[in-house]
């Protein structure tokens, strides 16, 4: 959360990838930080062990989800994976 | 009024702040005005002077607040200096309070207290040192951690998501026995005058026992204690930041009859406490991303007998002497992304 607020602070167009057990804990940084604007997508959990194939898998999985959420927060160019 | 001398609103008082979860577990002291005053006699600031916003739920710790949360832990009135310079250090950006408090790692922020202040508060220093049965330990810890639970937000299982956490995360504060410290002090090496008081934080793992009972001589029981730091899951291994060693007054003793100055120690253990590159390949947060952050430039991955470092340099071993008799020491390896050491002088009101 704070990752995606320093970039947006930078001018850098971001979506916050969260694991799904991790939401609560999300969603209360952003209302505690004031920032319900942040776009999010919530992922399944964990991502931390994935070998790199499995990464990619899940990359491929998740991209329209965040290609859309960069796109509706303002994100001009193509996305691609 | 129960034999005890309990009445029946304090624990109405205290039944409420249970169902409130403004605790860490363990009843607290029922903050009622007198004793809250007490504390704020003993700060004379302004109780609603802002000390901090505690991560990561960016609760406002006013001067009352803290008093609030001192007298809950059963703190004295005259433990406020400590407490509140304990907080402001944690609260210094660069200690990264919000990872400490949020992270899957157990660390906790440990408090070691130096300085006249120790004696003067009775802040305890020798046997037991991480254990239990001292007021001003126990409670100084207790308040910090309080804080960190009802003003932070850091609810263990909610925000404060530590797989493990450790038993650090009731109270963590432990006092430099100078007497017995054949070196400089702790605040000594991060820049304040000897005689100053001074609050350390670091955000680190339980203490890890050092058993040496045959060495007599510095080398020895320093080749033990860089044994025992270097193991291949502590967070140091890929993470550095930092390190601390609690050597307890014999070992001390010891190396100090040997003429070994703070400095030879701590560059020691910098070139002893090492893992074999074959095995740190093996495990812990071994990545491509943590090798280029971290470790530094000239490691040369492809040779396994290459030795990794614990931390960057051997200044970032902290060395410090505490604990009763015996001829153990303890190393406190920290968490890496934050909470390495930060130490500010305290300042009496």
């Amino acid at each position: 959360v704070r990752d995606g607020i320093i970039l947006e602070g930078l001018g850098i167009k971001s979506v916050v990838l969260i694991t799904e057990a991790f939401r609560r804990e999300a969603l209360a940084q952003i209302k505690a930080l004031k920032r319900e604007d942040l776009e999010i997508v919530f992922v399944p959990h964990p991502i931390a062990g994935l070998k790199v194939e499995e990464v990619m898998e899940f990359a491929h999985q998740y991209y329209p989800q965040i290609k859309e959420a960069l796109m509706r927060n303002g994100f001009k160019q193509e996305v691609s994976v | 009024m129960s034999n005890l001398g309990v009445t029946s609103k304090i624990l109405t008082i205290e039944d409420e702040l249970f169902e409130e979860a403004w605790y860490d577990g363990l009843p607290v002291v029922p903050p009622t005005r007198e004793r809250v005053d007490a504390v704020l006699m003993e700060v004379d600031r302004d109780p609603l002077e802002i000390v901090g916003i505690i991560p990561p739920l960016m609760g406002v710790a006013t001067v009352e607040k803290v008093a609030i949360h001192m007298v809950m832990a059963g703190c004295k009135p005259e433990y406020a200096p400590v407490v509140f310079t304990a907080l402001e250090t944690m609260l210094k950006p660069t200690f990264n309070l919000n990872g400490v408090q949020a992270t899957t790692h157990n660390c906790s922020p440990l408090l070691v207290v130096s300085g006249p202040i120790v004696k003067k508060l009775g802040i305890h220093f020798g046997s037991n040192v991480f254990g239990s049965g001292f007021r001003a330990n126990a409670t100084i810890g207790r308040a910090i951690r309080l804080i960190l639970l009802n003003l932070g937000g850091a609810i263990p299982g909610e925000l404060d998501n530590s797989t493990f956490g450790h038993p650090g995360k009731y109270s963590f504060c432990i006092a430099e026995d100078e007497e017995s410290n054949p070196w400089s002090s702790l605040h000594e090496d991060y820049g304040l005058a000897h005689d100053a008081s001074a609050a350390t934080l670091f955000a680190c793992e339980a203490p890890h026992s050092v058993n040496d009972h045959i060495n007599h001589h510095a080398k020895g029981i320093l080749s033990t204690i860089a044994d025992t730091m270097a193991t291949l899951g502590n967070n140091n291994l890929h993470c550095h930041g930092d390190v601390m060693v609690v050597i307890s007054p014999e070992h001390a003793a010891t190396i100090a009859k040997d003429h070994w100055t703070k400095q030879d120690v701590k560059e020691f253990l910098f070139e002893r406490a090492r893992v074999p590159m074959h095995l740190a390949k093996t495990g812990g947060m071994y990545s491509k991303e943590n090798k280029e952050a971290f470790w530094p430039k000239w490691l040369q991955e492809a040779d396994d007998n290459e030795m990794v470092p614990l931390v960057k340099s051997p200044d970032r071993i902290a060395v410090t002497v505490a604990g009763g008799l015996g001829r153990f020491s303890m190393v406190l390896h920290g968490w890496g992304f934050g909470g390495d050491l930060h130490c500010s002088k305290i300042n009496p009101y």
